[in-house]
């Protein structure tokens, strides 16, 4: 018994478990860099991973003209967005997380200003659902922000 | 003697796979607990040693899955916008983000069937935001600023298991070409 006890802690068993599938991958099968650029058939950036300027990682996604329409990251202070831009890279529609508690928080803008805030408030967590007219009178539907 | 012998042989046998299956017990026979969830969300280990490169550019890339499946796919879709796809290694699960070729950015999250349940998307002449519930490819409740308004006013509107339409708070246009008599 001791025998195969210890033939078993030298012999490796082919393990189907999730761990060991998403674990340390072969040197070969990782590609490191600072930044990551998908480019068209045209040369022109596509999409972007990398370190924002805040020093936090992102993807940007890119239109015809250019412009950033959609990114995925974090901000300096590990909260997540996914952000959707118009055509001038304004933000018009944000899913991120808020504060200490990472509560999470729908923003959907208008000419830069916010119409409709929806999410869990920080403190209590309690939800809420607040919109803004286009004179920024506030109306809560239920909870506040 | 030999009876003897053998009998000796065959415990001796036994008692090294005993001790075999005792000492791999955690693999052979894994108990089901909450590890397959932690480890569903854990990011990949990061590798002892790496070679950095300033920078890369490709056309496009794939992120392979242990079955040497595509899992990610970052690349130009066919008209000619770029996209993010990635699934999970049952296909149960489908993430989608990117830019539709009018300049539209999107985000789409989709089961197996590609039935979304929760898409985020700008839409319209003025690029109004929305997020629109589906399920079994039918709209059930949509929320966002008016595409058809001048101002924009936030509505939420939501329909019944049978099409009804319910406007919670403003007016939706749910027609296709965004054309709406009030």
């Amino acid at each position: 018994m001791i025998i195969g006890y210890a033939v078993a802690e030298h012999l490796p068993w082919p393990s189907a478990s999730v761990e060991a599938r998403s674990g340390l991958a072969p040197q070969g099968d990782v590609l490191s860099t600072h930044t990551l650029e998908v480019v068209g058939a045209d040369g022109r950036r596509q999409i972007v991973m990398g370190t924002s300027s805040e020093g936090s990682p992102g993807i940007w996604i890119f239109d015809r003209n250019g412009k950033a329409r959609l990114s995925i990251g974090l901000y300096g202070d590990n909260n997540a967005s996914v952000v959707l831009n118009d055509e001038r890279e304004q933000a018009v529609q944000i899913f991120r997380t808020v504060g200490e508690r990472s509560a999470p928080v729908l923003v959907m803008k208008s000419q830069g200003r916010d119409r409709i805030v929806m999410g869990l408030n920080g403190a209590s967590q309690d939800p809420f659902l607040v919109l803004y007219g286009v004179d920024g009178a506030k109306q809560s539907v239920f909870g506040h922000d | 003697m030999a009876l003897s012998r053998r009998t000796a042989a065959v415990v001796l046998i036994v008692a090294i796979a005993v001790g075999f299956l005792v000492a791999k017990r955690h693999q052979i026979f894994p108990n089901g607990g909450s590890r397959g969830s932690v480890a569903f969300t854990a990011a990949p280990a990061e590798p002892s040693h790496r070679s950095v490169r300033s920078s890369v550019r490709v056309r496009e890339l794939r992120i392979l899955g242990p079955d040497e499946s595509v899992s990610v796919w970052l690349r130009e879709a066919a008209e000619g916008s770029p996209g993010i796809w990635m699934t999970n290694a049952r296909k149960t699960a489908v993430i989608e983000a990117g830019v539709h070729g009018n300049g539209f950015p999107f985000l789409l999250v989709s089961d197996g069937a590609v039935r979304n349940f929760g898409l985020g998307r700008v839409d319209g002449v003025q690029a109004s935001p929305i997020l629109v519930f589906r399920t079994d490819d039918v709209v059930r409740m949509v929320l966002g600023l008016s595409m058809t308004e001048a101002q924009q006013p936030p509505f939420l509107v939501q329909y019944t298991a049978d099409g009804q339409k319910h406007d919670i708070i403003g007016h939706y246009c749910d027609r296709p070409d965004r054309v709406c008599v009030r």
